[in-house]
């Protein structure tokens, strides 16, 4: 039975409880990747700004680097703001600044030479303990050449370099024209100009793959004016120029940092052929990265870029960060979030996979109980009817103790009578027989009178036994016992037919004064030479009802008013009309009823007899027999004085009854 | 000649059964009369009453306690009860308390009330009887037979008994024959079956072979008719509900020890308790019909 419930409607019953894990699984991936998602990009951009203020220290740090090496150079005009600088006083005023500023690698003093100078510069060169002075240029076969023929000539002409770094003297400045457009615009603007320094012009420990930088700065005479480009041409000596390296000062200022993993660039937009790369500590290919999307994000999503102005020219810092970058903290979070959503979804999967088992086993459970509730209800429901049944049979076997007893009285003296008399019946039969004889011998010709006597004898002697000790007197009392012994009988026959008629079915003139007189007649055994019965009967419309049902009420409550009297009392039964409905009350003098006991007096099963002594049935029948009537049942008690029940039924005949269970 | 008639009395609430029973007997019998609990035992009181028959239900007392008190005040009148329905406590009451010839249900057949109530008049007329005293006095008790499968009860009686008299412990009629043959038996406690065995019918077949073992019963089997049976043919001197109270089975034991006692001294008692002709008795196998048969001829031979 169980299985063919389970198994009636198999499929929306699996879809349902399907459903709940499948969705589970869905919407807790979905949730995560989302979760992952989002604390991703919150993650990213918590590691984008603290990447930009890495980024933005570092590149203040080289700004400030190399304003304060090109500073430097910029005091040199202090130099030259004295008389008859010399050599030995520009080494003297150069060598702090070389030894203090490591990434400054040359500084020079570049006179400006007019062509019919050149000569006598030569001659005053070799004069200053430079031998064999000349104004050189590169060519393109990367050898020194005297320098051809112009205008003006910048040769480099004091030199001071750190370490074995080397400039050749006498390098004309201007024959670079990278260089020139520096210079010019320097001498022109009367500020320092930068400009990227070939290597072709030194020879040196310039290890690292990044350019150096050269800046110009314009020397003007000293006293004369220079707010205009006439004045500054033409009052214009020459300049002091310094070499930087800028892998070496970007490197020194990075040092500085704890965290390597940025990467920074350095350019120099201003170039005529668009950008140069001034530095660059080259990030390792992005295939290294152990990471896809940490290379992702180190490669594309985030990085930093600040331009500034270095001598006339645009610089730009670009940071990176490199493939490590961040790598022990970065994206742990949205990967733990993304793990800790997937888990979480595993176990709320599990846990309705669970759920989904136990309501399996549930159903099971309750499919099989709700089976054996069934059966046990039903089997409740037959012992029930068993016990209201043997409740029935119970008082019925008293009654019936009561009723054998008031009928095997009077059958007893009844049937001793007759049988009695069926002796006594045969003397008189045997008298008459005598009699007979006796008329015969009378009127018969040729008696003997001694015969005649002798029957005479016999005649009188069996009268005189039967008249003796009044023996016919005592016979017809006898008989007039019996007779009232057999009316008696045949009342407490028609006295039962009364009580039980009609056995369930309902009547619409029942007559409650006389269905008591009837219980009180087939209670008469258990109140007789006991109870006193007072009775005041109120004339009562008729009701509706079943008799047997009424009466079996009635009896209940009268016996149990009987049996609550122990050795002598008084029952007082009264009748009469209330409100609609017809009383009935039972007052005993009886024992009472404990106040404990007293609300439970109706509950089936209720008993304060013996186990075995009653089915505690006796009162709840009553009460549902009552109230299918559509009436009351009332008690109230005193422990020793007595109880009194009130039983109500409502008078309206055309009331409808319930039919009974 | 009618001071040679027993004295007789009836007691009914219902003067008609009273007027029956007197119609009935008062050409043999000297008739008494009475209608209350309270004129009876004043006639017997004034009266050497023989045979009393009583009614059970009756104002002011039950006829088991009217007989419990005649017993006491005139301990030679034969009690019987007669009774138009009997429910069990009154049945129970009837051994116990009053100590019932015959209980007999209403209506009666008048040829066998006579009958009884002439061999109650003669047991009475018979010999003079003393009450009985509540406890065996002089000399040694006599043997117990326990005769239940239920070895609870055997132990109580011998814890009680064990001193002062042999307990034998039967789960079977054989083994409480073996008992009765060997032992010097005066009570035997039962119940009304053992096993698979009836032993209600024994006992009765018991008593008609075998009266002076006084018989107590102890049972929780409730019912009346067969407990009649067991009065009125088994003469069982107690009836006692299972699970039995150790005080009231001590009371009953030594009750009925005495009574053998008395058996013993004086044979002639044995008439008051005469049975009724046993209905059923082949239910009794042969084989122990015979032992009984011979026991019975053992205590012939002993009382001459």
């Amino acid at each position: 039975m169980a299985e063919t419930m389970v198994g009636s409607n198999p499929k929306p019953k699996y879809v349902r409880r399907i459903l709940p894990l499948a969705l589970t699984i869905v919407i807790g991936i979905a949730l995560s990747m989302a979760a992952y998602l989002y604390t991703n990009e919150v993650e990213r951009q918590r590691l984008e700004s603290e990447f930009n203020q890495l980024a933005t220290g570092r590149a203040t740090a080289i700004r400030k680097e190399v304003d304060l090496h090109v500073g430097t150079l910029g005091s040199t005009r202090s130099l030259y703001a004295t008389e008859n600088v010399g050599r030995a006083k520009f080494r003297n005023f150069t060598s702090d600044t070389l030894k203090q500023y490591k990434s400054t690698t040359a500084m020079m003093w570049i006179p400006r030479i007019m062509a019919g100078d050149r000569q006598a510069f030569e001659l005053g060169a070799e004069r200053d303990g430079l031998p064999n002075f000349h104004i050189v240029e590169r060519h393109d076969d990367n050898q020194f050449h005297l320098a051809g023929q112009r205008e003006e000539y910048f040769p480099a002409y004091f030199v001071e370099v750190s370490g074995d770094y080397e400039i050749v003297l006498g390098l004309d400045a201007s024959s670079d024209s990278a260089w020139l457009s520096a210079m010019v615009q320097a001498r022109d603007e009367g500020r320092l100009v930068a400009a990227p320094s070939e290597r072709t012009t030194a020879r040196g420990a310039n290890t690292d793959n990044t350019k150096d930088i050269i800046v110009f700065n314009p020397i003007y005479q000293i006293g004369l004016p220079r707010e205009t480009v006439e004045q500054r041409r033409k009052n214009f000596l020459g300049f002091t120029a310094a070499i930087y390296r800028i892998g070496g000062l970007v490197e020194e200022v990075l040092k500085t940092f704890k965290s390597a993993d940025i990467g920074i660039v350095v350019f120099d937009d201003a170039g005529p052929s668009g950008s140069t790369l001034l530095y660059g500590n080259a990030l390792p290919p992005a295939a290294q990265a152990d990471s896809g999307a940490a290379a992702n994000m180190a490669s594309g999503t985030f990085g930093f870029v600040t331009t500034f102005d270095v001598a006339g020219r645009k610089w730009s810092i670009a940071a990176t960060p490199s493939t490590q970058y961040g790598s022990g903290k970065l994206f742990s979070l949205p990967r733990i979030t993304l793990a800790a959503g997937l888990s979480f979804t595993g176990l709320l999967a599990l846990f309705f996979l669970g759920l989904i088992r136990r309501t399996t086993q549930v159903e099971k459970l309750v499919t099989e109980r709700t089976a054996e509730l069934s059966t046990a209800y039903q089997q409740l429901k037959e012992s029930e009817a068993q016990l209201i049944q043997s409740e029935k049979m119970a008082s019925l076997g008293q009654m019936v103790a009561g009723i054998a007893h008031e009928i095997n009285t009077p059958l007893g003296y009844v049937s001793s009578t007759v049988e009695l008399l069926g002796e006594r019946m045969s003397i008189v039969n045997s008298l008459l027989g005598d009699f007979e004889s006796l008329a015969k011998m009378m009127t018969a010709p040729g008696t003997e009178d001694g015969g005649l006597e002798r029957q005479f004898e016999i005649v009188s002697g069996k009268i005189k036994v039967v008249r003796s000790e009044g023996s016919v007197q005592e016979t017809s009392q006898l008989l007039k016992d019996s007779i009232y012994g057999l009316k008696r009988i045949q009342e407490i026959v028609v006295g039962l037919k009364d009580f039980s008629r009609l056995d369930r079915a309902m009547i619409a003139d029942y007559d409650i004064n006389k269905g008591l007189d009837q219980t009180l007649l087939i209670a008469q055994n258990l109140l007789k030479n006991k109870v006193a019965v007072t009775k005041h009967y109120d004339k009562l419309p008729k009701v509706a009802g079943s008799p047997s049902q009424i009466n079996q009420v009635l009896l209940n409550i009268i016996k149990n008013a009987a049996e609550s009297i122990d050795k002598s009392g008084k029952i007082v039964i009264k009748t009469w009309r209330e409100r609609g409905m017809a009383k009935v009350s039972v007052e005993d003098t009886g024992c009472g009823i404990p106040a404990d006991i007293l609300p439970k007096i109706f509950d089936p099963f209720f008993t304060t007899k013996e186990v075995g002594a009653g089915t505690g049935l006796g009162l709840s029948i009553c009460y549902k027999i009552i109230k299918q009537h559509g009436g009351d049942i009332a008690v109230s008690s005193e422990t020793g004085k007595g109880t009194t029940f009130v039983v109500s039924l409502p008078m309206t005949e055309t009331m409808e009854i319930r039919k009974t269970a | 000649m009618a001071t040679l008639q027993p004295n007789i009395l009836f007691l009914d609430d219902e003067v008609r059964i009273v007027n029956a029973l007197q119609a009935l007997f008062r050409a043999n019998y000297n008739v008494f009369t009475a209608t209350t609990p309270r004129e009876a035992l004043n006639i017997v009181k004034e009266n050497l009453i023989h045979v009393v028959v009583s009614d059970q239900r009756m104002p002011e007392m039950l006829g088991v306690e009217v007989l419990r008190k005649i017993k006491d005040s005139s301990p030679r009148t034969m009690r019987l009860l007669l009774t138009g329905y009997s429910d069990l406590d009154g049945i129970v009451g009837s051994v116990n308390e009053g100590e019932v010839f015959r209980y007999v249900n209403k209506p009666w057949n008048n040829d066998a009330i006579r009958l009884t109530i002439r061999v109650a008049a003669e047991a009475a007329l018979k010999v003079a009887v003393a009450a009985m005293p509540a406890q065996p006095t002089g000399g040694a008790l006599p043997d117990v037979v326990v005769l239940d499968d239920d070895n609870e009860i055997f132990k109580t009686v011998e814890a009680v008994y064990s001193k002062s008299a042999k307990v034998h412990r039967a789960i079977n009629v054989r083994q409480a024959m073996e008992a009765l043959e060997n032992g010097n038996v005066g009570v035997l406690l039962s119940d009304l079956r053992v096993g698979k065995e009836d032993i209600g019918t024994f006992l009765k077949v018991l008593h008609e072979n075998y009266p002076q073992v006084v018989k107590i019963v102890l049972t929780n089997v409730k019912d009346g008719e067969a407990v009649v049976g067991l009065i009125n043919e088994g003469q069982i001197f107690r009836l006692l509900p299972k699970p039995p109270k150790n005080a009231l089975v001590k009371l009953s034991i030594d009750s009925a020890m005495s009574r053998y006692k008395a058996f013993r001294s004086e044979p002639r008692l044995l008439a008051r308790y005469q049975g009724e002709e046993i209905r059923g008795k082949n239910l009794i196998s042969p084989h122990i019909l015979d032992r009984l048969k011979t026991l019975r001829n053992r205590f012939v031979a002993a009382a001459h």
